[in-house]
């Protein structure tokens, strides 16, 4: 009985000892921000990653006062694959890459107009990497992204990563992960994704985070701006907040109407040929007054919703001429037609993005409500 | 033999544990890879194809309420013969335990942890279910009474913590497609079913009340039919139909996605502990059955004392059986399954079943009181 009880001590300490998959913290290098261009004269992947240096957070000096060193560097490599090119970013960092804390991808343009199913299959697959990143794209290279010395914020990955995060404030920008993003491409809806650039502030380089990136198949077909995201957002029901700007019902000035709640719906109708309604809800709260009316009467209001309605069917549209240029159904209409009459789908399917999206009729209804006007209903005339 | 005795709820348990292991838990792609987003459908029509063929089996065991399958093979076609109609059964206990084994221990290598060999978990998972065997099949029956209620619920909590991002419009079209692809997924689909709840043949001998059997079989049918419904359609409406057939283990891959607020995510350790639990519960009746049917086809007094090299034996085929997952993949086909599984279940309870019917062997379950201990069993060694 005591032999076999040794023994069985003997096994679960070789057992539960610890694991082939052991990692000590300070052999892992902790990436929070990656970078991927194709460099087309080598055919070649570039990978470059922000790493965080979890000792210059260790070391800072008591009491405060400015580090002395970035808690960051930036390493980057190249390989003939996306994982051979992550693989050789050891060599650089000298230590093995963490992606389990990775907070964002960026893609640089070359990488994205040739097509992001390859480079994120390595992403999608890997059982470190996870699919909750952002997914971005910038119209140059990725790598200079990855690199700005961004003054704002300790470690530019994170600073980048609350923007993405705030862009809800404005709905002129999304955030897409890359489980959102792979989901979009194997549906019939034009993928996007955000975009963002280095632009030079007051304090030197910063993050511009706005637009979109519009993908046909898996290649970047072109951008959104501002209005026309905000547009796009409108029909998927993600606007989630954002200020609508109308003129005052009676006069000079403007309105601010804050966005509270938002839900779109897509009805394909085939009842006298194939078209799409869109019904766009919206309700909001006035934010902001410009003009010193007062805006008592509930015709004022009903003025203020329709202006507000106006707006929002303008963005709308503004999105649905950009999404016809570039071919690219970012709205899921194909999807909705799919859902509801996948025989008429077979029948569209191969020509949906060329020939028929950009002719199909488009009825957008938007209803907009204006409930309450804050916590003053005007401000008091100035004496 | 060790005179034990299950209850009908525990031997429920047992089955719909041996069912839903893997099939839910880890829900290999080739449960999906049937039909997009109308894979959801493909349990609960198994299930309804399955019950017909289930209840051949359960007729089977009814005339022999006492005996499992070894002993009534026996009986009816001699210790050469019976031997012989016994080993397709054998076949696919062992063949079951080790693809679970397999899936288990891949998605460990493919998620977790890529640099564990996979022996390590194809032994480990072993020994833990021979462990439990060793134990008795009360005492390791009591254990998945006790883990199962935690586990589903648990299983079912993950799923609705990923309702967030499930979006039903991806259910759609119902049945775009016709009834043309399902049904001709069916027949792998049945035969799982089939081999998955076979178990009974040898469980069954040790249900206190036979005569609670066939509601017993149908009602696990019918639990882990609404199971594996309710977690394709999660899994489908998580990822969407296309992206969940890409996936390699959907209900891992949507753990492993789940977000709330940033807060609760990484759950990834939690389901794996569920889905450890779920798979050494599913290896141990799959090896209790085969220690059992060995035992009394052997003549031996003990099951117990296989359980150790029937649990490598296991673990060997496990690592050995499949070259890759593309293998395990191609035996799911409708093409390949049914016709592996099927003549060594249903067939042979069908042919035994014409035996018995012939010879006028066996009886229909009496209602009576449970067999007290230390009585001899029918047909016993």
């Amino acid at each position: 009985m005591r032999a076999r009880r040794l023994l069985l001590v003997i096994a679960a300490a070789l057992i539960l000892a610890g694991c082939w998959n052991r990692r000590e913290i300070e052999t892992l290098g902790f990436t929070l921000l990656a970078g991927v261009d194709y460099l087309a004269e080598e055919e070649m992947y570039e990978v470059s990653v922000q790493v965080v240096k979890t000792a210059a957070f260790a070391k800072e000096a008591p009491g405060g006062g400015a580090p002395a060193a970035k808690p960051y560097h930036v390493v980057a490599a190249r390989g003939r694959t996306v994982f051979d090119a992550i693989r050789n970013i050891t060599r650089e960092a000298n230590r093995k890459i963490w992606w389990g804390h990775n907070l964002i991808v960026v893609l640089g343009e070359a990488t994205a107009r040739r097509g992001i199913r390859p480079v994120l299959d390595w992403f999608a697959r890997d059982g470190e990497s996870r699919r909750l990143f952002w997914v971005v794209v910038t119209p140059g290279r990725a790598r200079d992204v990855v690199t700005a010395d961004v003054q704002a914020v300790r470690i530019p990955a994170m600073g980048l990563n609350e923007v993405i995060k705030v862009h809800r404030a404005t709905s002129t920008a999304q955030a897409v992960r890359l489980h959102d993003l792979l989901r979009a491409l194997s549906a019939p809806v034009a993928a996007t994704a955000g975009k963002v650039e280095i632009v030079q502030g007051l304090m030197g380089p910063e993050f511009h985070y706005e637009g979109s990136a519009v993908f046909r198949a898996d290649r970047l077909a072109g951008y959104l701006d501002a209005r026309e995201t905000r547009g796009m957002l409108w029909v998927t029901g993600k606007v989630k907040s954002g200020i609508v700007v109308i003129p005052c019902p009676r006069g000079r000035g403007e309105v601010g109407i804050e966005i509270i709640h938002t839900s779109a719906r897509i009805r394909p109708d085939l009842d006298d040929g194939l078209a799409i309604a869109v019904e766009v809800k919206k309700e909001g709260h006035i934010g902001d007054q410009l003009c010193e009316e007062p805006l008592a009467t509930v015709e004022d209001w009903w003025t203020m919703e329709a202006a507000e309605a106006r707006v929002i069917r303008g963005e709308v549209e503004a999105a649905l001429r950009r999404a016809r240029a570039l071919q690219a159904d970012l709205f899921g209409f194909g999807a909705r037609i799919y859902q509801e009459y996948p025989a008429e789908w077979k029948r569209l399917e191969k020509e949906w993005a060329e020939r028929h999206f950009p002719r199909i009729p488009v009825h957008v209804q938007v209803e907009a409500r204006i409930r309450r006007p804050g916590l003053i209903t005007r401000m008091p005339p100035a004496k | 033999m060790p005179h034990e005795q299950v209850t009908a709820r525990q031997l429920l348990f047992l089955l719909i544990t041996v069912r839903i292991a893997i099939g839910v838990a880890a829900m290999p792609a080739v449960v999906l890879t049937r039909k997009g987003s109308d894979a959801w459908l493909l349990g609960p029509l198994s299930a309804l194809g399955a019950a017909v063929p289930l209840l051949a089996v359960v007729a089977l065991q009814s005339r022999f309420p006492r005996q499992n399958l070894a002993a009534y093979a026996r009986r009816l076609a001699g210790r050469a013969l019976g031997g012989l109609l016994l080993l397709p059964a054998l076949l696919v206990f062992l063949f079951n335990a080790a693809a679970v084994l397999r899936q288990y221990s891949d998605l460990m290598v493919s998620g977790p942890m890529p640099e564990t060999p996979a022996e390590l978990f194809a032994v480990l998972g072993a020994l833990c279910a021979a462990y439990i065997v060793r134990l008795g099949l009360e005492p390791g029956t009591r254990l998945m009474e006790a883990a199962l209620p935690f586990a589903l619920t648990s299983l079912l909590f993950l799923l609705a913590l990923g309702m967030k991002e499930m979006d039903p419009r991806a259910l759609k079209p119902f049945l775009g497609e016709g009834w043309g692809p399902l049904l001709g997924q069916m027949p792998a689909s049945i035969a799982e079913f089939v081999a998955d709840l076979f178990p009974v043949v040898v469980l069954a001998a040790r249900l206190d009340k036979p005569w609670l059997l066939p509601r017993t079989v149908l009602a696990a049918l019918g639990v882990s039919a609404g199971l594996i419904a309710i977690t394709a359609a999660g899994v489908t409406m998580f990822f969407s139909a296309a992206e969940a057939r890409a996936q390699a283990f959907p209900f891992f891959g949507m753990v492993r996605a789940i977000s709330i607020a940033d807060i609760v995510e990484r759950l990834d350790a939690f389901y794996l502990v569920l889905l450890t639990v779920l798979t050494v519960g599913e290896l141990f009746v799959l090896l209790y059955c085969l220690c059992a049917s060995l035992a009394e086809w052997g003549g031996l007094q003990d099951y117990r004392p296989l359980a150790l090299p029937v649990a490598m034996i296991t673990a060997v085929c496990a690592l050995l059986l499949y070259e890759s997952r593309g293998e395990i993949a191609e035996f799911y086909r409708p093409q390949v399954a049914p016709f592996i599984l099927l003549p060594g279940t249903l067939g042979v309870a069908l042919l035994l079943l014409a035996i018995a019917w012939l010879r006028g062997a066996g009886r229909r379950p009496a209602r009576a009181a449970p067999t007290p201990a230390g009585e001899p069993w029918e047909g016993g060694p």
